[in-house]
């Protein structure tokens, strides 16, 4: 290595480690843990344009270089290798919003949910469901509704529900979801699956200052784990 | 120019070397993290409210115009790196090619190396305090002495972009009101850590003191006042 630039090597090391994390968390789909799927397309982009970056700098590397300062570079290449290794399959960050947010909702999907008296939320549609519930909870009162969220919180008689929502990373991830009020919780526990059967009912909470939607429980039945975890709206 | 915060700090600092006069470097770096569309639009979007976005936006300004006048009425000395101002380009030695694209990409993979290690270490701090922050019982935070200090670590340090910390300002907003979501989406993206750290291409550690200060003290008004309303 006596003629080549260690600097200048280190640095495509980096930049095609990067890339490869880049590969390997689009291949494997773990991607959808760090970003929202809508920017897949970029990130496919962007690996590709370092893989050219590194490309780019072999010639130069092979112009022999004095004094080399690559030990921060060639620490980062360590923490992509790790990353790359062992990726994370849990996002790390959420945070618990029990309150509406505001959306575009779908006309018709709603209609239908006004208009029945059992509501079944498909996994796909839970999220435009809890906005509708929390922003017109008069239309769902007394309704029975039918889903599924994990367990994000025992306390006293009340499971708070959720599922994690992903606007446009991870550092965004909230965990949404309804109160759920019980009688009987079995061998429940946080972070379990469940299956929610029960009637739409209004408490008021002082923190928001108004009523919210909670659910009063006829049945709570253990699911296995949803496989696409996360709502991208 | 739609793009997030951390992308407008090394433009920043690019003018800077380039000789545009530091008060309005301040103006263009401030003001960019909100007169955005993207950041405007995210703002709707996570609260469906044309008030907070004007909220946003004018608060913004008065964070823009207070510490552009700060900088502008005090002493300009040894803001700048005086040995990188001595450049024009600071990317490091691209060597020779005849072909203009290869340079152009070796200088873009220079640029990107080097901004690297600053998001890195930003985000490795951030990741860390973000893991013990979300630990933290939130409910106790009723003082408002801790409420403000409290407010400041998540704005340093819950790095996340202008363009989509509305929607943890609208999670935070539930927990700890309003006016405090609210400066936190206007001062997040100001004293960001990663931000701050991309700060060091350019300007000195005094710089950096000076207009962090002066975002903190600027907060720590319209908090007392935003208390007593």
């Amino acid at each position: 290595m006596k003629k080549h630039n260690i600097e200048v090597w280190v640095q495509i090391s980096l930049l095609v480690m990067i890339a490869i994390s880049l590969f390997t968390l689009l291949t494997t789909n773990n991607i959808q843990n760090y970003v929202h799927p809508r920017l897949n397309v970029y990130l496919w982009i962007t690996a590709f344009v370092l893989l050219v970056m590194a490309a780019s700098l072999i010639r130069l590397a092979l112009v022999n270089k004095h004094v080399n300062h690559f030990k921060l570079n060639a620490l980062m290449l360590v923490v992509f290798v790790l990353i790359t290794l062992f990726p994370t399959t849990t996002p790390i960050t959420t945070r618990v919003e029990t309150q509406k947010i505001a959306t575009k909702t779908e006309v018709s999907l709603l209609e239908t949910y006004y208009s029945s008296d059992i509501i079944k939320i498909r996994n796909e549609d839970f999220l435009k469901w809890f906005y509708d519930v929390n922003t017109h909870l008069d239309k769902y009162l007394n309704k029975k509704v039918v889903y599924n969220a994990k367990i994000h919180e025992i306390r006293g008689n009340y499971i708070l529900a959720t599922r994690n929502i992903m606007v446009c990373c991870a550092a965004d991830i909230a965990a949404m979801g309804a109160e759920v009020k019980y009688s009987s919780i079995g061998d429940l526990k946080v972070g379990d699956w469940i299956q929610i059967e029960g009637i739409i009912t209004q408490e008021y909470r002082e923190i928001f200052k108004q009523n919210i939607p909670i659910i009063r429980s006829l049945k709570l039945e253990k699911i296995e784990p949803i496989k696409n975890e996360i709502i991208y709206p | 120019m739609p793009v997030c915060d951390c992308a407008m700090v090394p433009i920043a600092s690019r003018l800077v070397q380039k000789k545009v006069p530091i008060p309005q470097v301040i103006t263009f770096l401030l003001a960019s993290t909100s007169l955005n569309p993207l950041v405007l639009m995210s703002t709707y979007y996570a609260f469906a409210s044309v008030e907070v976005v004007i909220h946003r936006l004018l608060l913004t300004l008065c964070f823009t115009i207070m510490i552009s006048i700060g900088f502008a009425l005090s002493s300009k000395e040894d803001l700048v790196d005086s040995y990188l101002s001595m450049f024009t380009c600071s990317s490091g030695y691209i060597g020779q090619s005849k072909s203009k694209v290869e340079l152009l990409l070796r200088h873009a993979s220079m640029e990107f190396i080097r901004l690297l290690k600053f998001v890195f270490i930003g985000g490795f701090i951030s990741t860390m305090i973000q893991f013990y922050i979300q630990a933290m019982p939130l409910p106790i935070l009723t003082n408002p002495v801790l409420v403000f200090a409290f407010l400041v670590i998540c704005a340093a340090f819950i790095s996340v972009c202008s363009t989509s910390n509305a929607f943890i300002a609208r999670s935070l907003s539930v927990t700890l009101g309003y006016p405090f979501a609210l400066l936190f989406m206007v001062i997040g993206p100001m004293i960001d850590i990663k931000n701050i750290l991309l700060m060091r291409l350019g300007f000195t550690n005094k710089f950096i003191i000076k207009y962090v200060s002066f975002i903190v003290v600027i907060a720590l008004i319209i908090f007392v006042v935003g208390l007593n309303l």
